[in-house]
């Protein structure tokens, strides 16, 4: 079967109306087509793999399996598939236990249409969307345990996202590619994946949590 | 020998009672305690079912957007609703960080201060800095309304920069005087207002009523061409 250009979506949200709200405003954009709805991670591990979607849209408050939970599993059948996460509020602890376990990036739920595409994209392009609440977080994290695995070129990338600069202007700031601070991002991501794991178990037992 | 078994009969009372004392004193910090988290977990559970709600809302209108006749009429309703449900949406999610009990201090708080600021100023040309934060102040408690006040003063300072200054630069310089007094100076370079000509909307009484509240002084300088500063200080309470 031959594959056209546009990107496949995939989403797993509970709630109808944001649901099929969601499946309309993407597929109606140029460029984007919705291979699959789901209203639980339970019918979506079931077919799925089928749909072979580029790009995942995983709501992690669902009822049932969480999205994190089912994370794992997602990325176990759809390996190259990219999944962003849905959350109603940024929540701190929910976002670091996702993007330790493999997902690309998170968006909150409020995030207008326009903007829901265009992280779509950049995290086909590579990038992943990191705000600089989150970048605060992953320093912090890493400062906790006393030892970063992040080079030095890295961490000065994640202070400067930190402080609220866009990656173009970090970029000029530095005098590098764009593509080179998305790829430096990657594998801060990358990074935090193998970390964040140990790490998010502690900072709950800082923060009372558990 | 009677005085001495008197005594010591006064004294054994005393203690049995004492501890009986400590045990209810105990057992009513616990309720008190269990009660906080149910509160807690109610506040959180009703923001939850507001911001699915308000995120139903979104969606529906920017799916209406695309399937009416947009002119301009139709357009700046829509964008109100957008508005309105973005500020219900803002000030829940504030709502829900003010209830973390790691949240009540002034490191939180003037960090959420500069996120706040950071993600306003994100997609536009302006730079906004905020300095001065230091590490020991998380362990400064602050009481939840001062919080909230602290942060509704800067949401409106913030906005109304972002709205009628014009500036490229905006910067926020906190830093502690001496006895336990914090000053906050926002400045930015853009084009300043007249005082007098500014018509009292709600924005510049607020800020003023809400550093009354903090039991602080707010003074707002601006002048045409000049650009604006706010300097407020107030006290912190001493740790308990």
């Amino acid at each position: 079967m031959a594959r056209d250009l546009d990107i496949r979506v995939a989403i797993v949200e509970d709630d109808e109306t944001i649901r099929d709200g969601y499946a309309f405003l993407i597929g109606n954009t140029a460029g984007y087509k919705i291979v699959g709805t789901y209203p639980s991670c339970e019918d979506a591990l079931k077919k799925i793999e089928h749909d072979d979607p580029d790009v995942l849209l995983l709501d992690v408050e669902l009822p049932g399996i969480s999205g994190i939970d089912a994370l794992p599993k997602f990325k176990k059948l759809l390996p190259d598939t990219h999944i962003l996460i849905l959350t109603v509020y940024e929540q701190e602890l929910l976002i670091f236990r996702a993007l330790g376990s493999g997902a690309a990036g998170y968006l909150t739920k409020n995030t207008p249409p326009e903007k829901i595409v265009a992280a779509i994209n950049e995290v086909m392009e590579g990038g992943g969307p990191m705000s600089a609440h989150i970048a605060r977080m992953v320093i912090s994290s890493f400062k906790r345990n006393d030892s970063s695995p992040l080079t030095r070129r890295e961490t000065e990338i994640l202070e400067q996202i930190a402080t609220g600069k866009s990656r173009k202007r970090i970029a000029d700031e530095l005098f590098i590619d764009l593509e080179t601070v998305k790829s430096h991002i990657k594998n801060i991501y990358h990074k935090l994946n193998v970390h964040s794991k140990a790490d998010a178990i502690k900072a709950a037992k800082d923060n009372k949590f558990i | 020998m009677l005085a001495a078994c008197i005594l010591s009969g006064i004294l054994m009372q005393y203690i049995v009672n004492s501890r009986k004392q400590r045990r209810l004193r105990l057992l009513a910090k616990l309720r008190a305690e269990e009660q906080a988290k149910i509160r807690l977990r109610t506040a959180e559970d009703f923001h939850d079912e507001i911001g699915n709600k308000l995120t139903r809302i979104n969606v529906l209108t920017n799916v209406l957007k695309n399937k009416i006749e947009l002119n301009p009429e139709t357009t700046r309703i829509l964008n109100q609703i957008e508005d309105n449900t973005a500020q219900l949406y803002g000030g829940t999610r504030d709502i829900l960080w003010s209830l973390k009990p790691s949240n009540d201090t002034l490191y939180e708080i003037l960090n959420r201060i500069r996120d706040f600021g950071i993600e306003l100023y994100q997609d536009t040309e302006v730079n906004f800095s905020l300095t001065g934060i230091e590490d020991k102040w998380s362990s400064y408690r602050l009481p939840m309304d001062m919080s909230r006040n602290l942060l509704m003063i800067f949401k409106e300072a913030l906005n109304n920069g972002l709205k009628y200054s014009g500036a490229k630069n905006v910067s926020v310089v906190v830093s502690m005087k001496t006895k336990g007094v914090l000053q906050m100076v926002l400045k930015d370079d853009g084009k300043g207002f007249e005082r007098q000509t500014v018509k009292k909307g709600n924005g510049i009484n607020n800020m003023h009523i809400r550093a009354e509240r903090l039991k602080g002084k707010l003074y707002l300088d601006s002048r045409p061409g000049k650009g604006t500063i706010m300097n407020l200080t107030f006290k912190i309470p001493p740790n308990r």
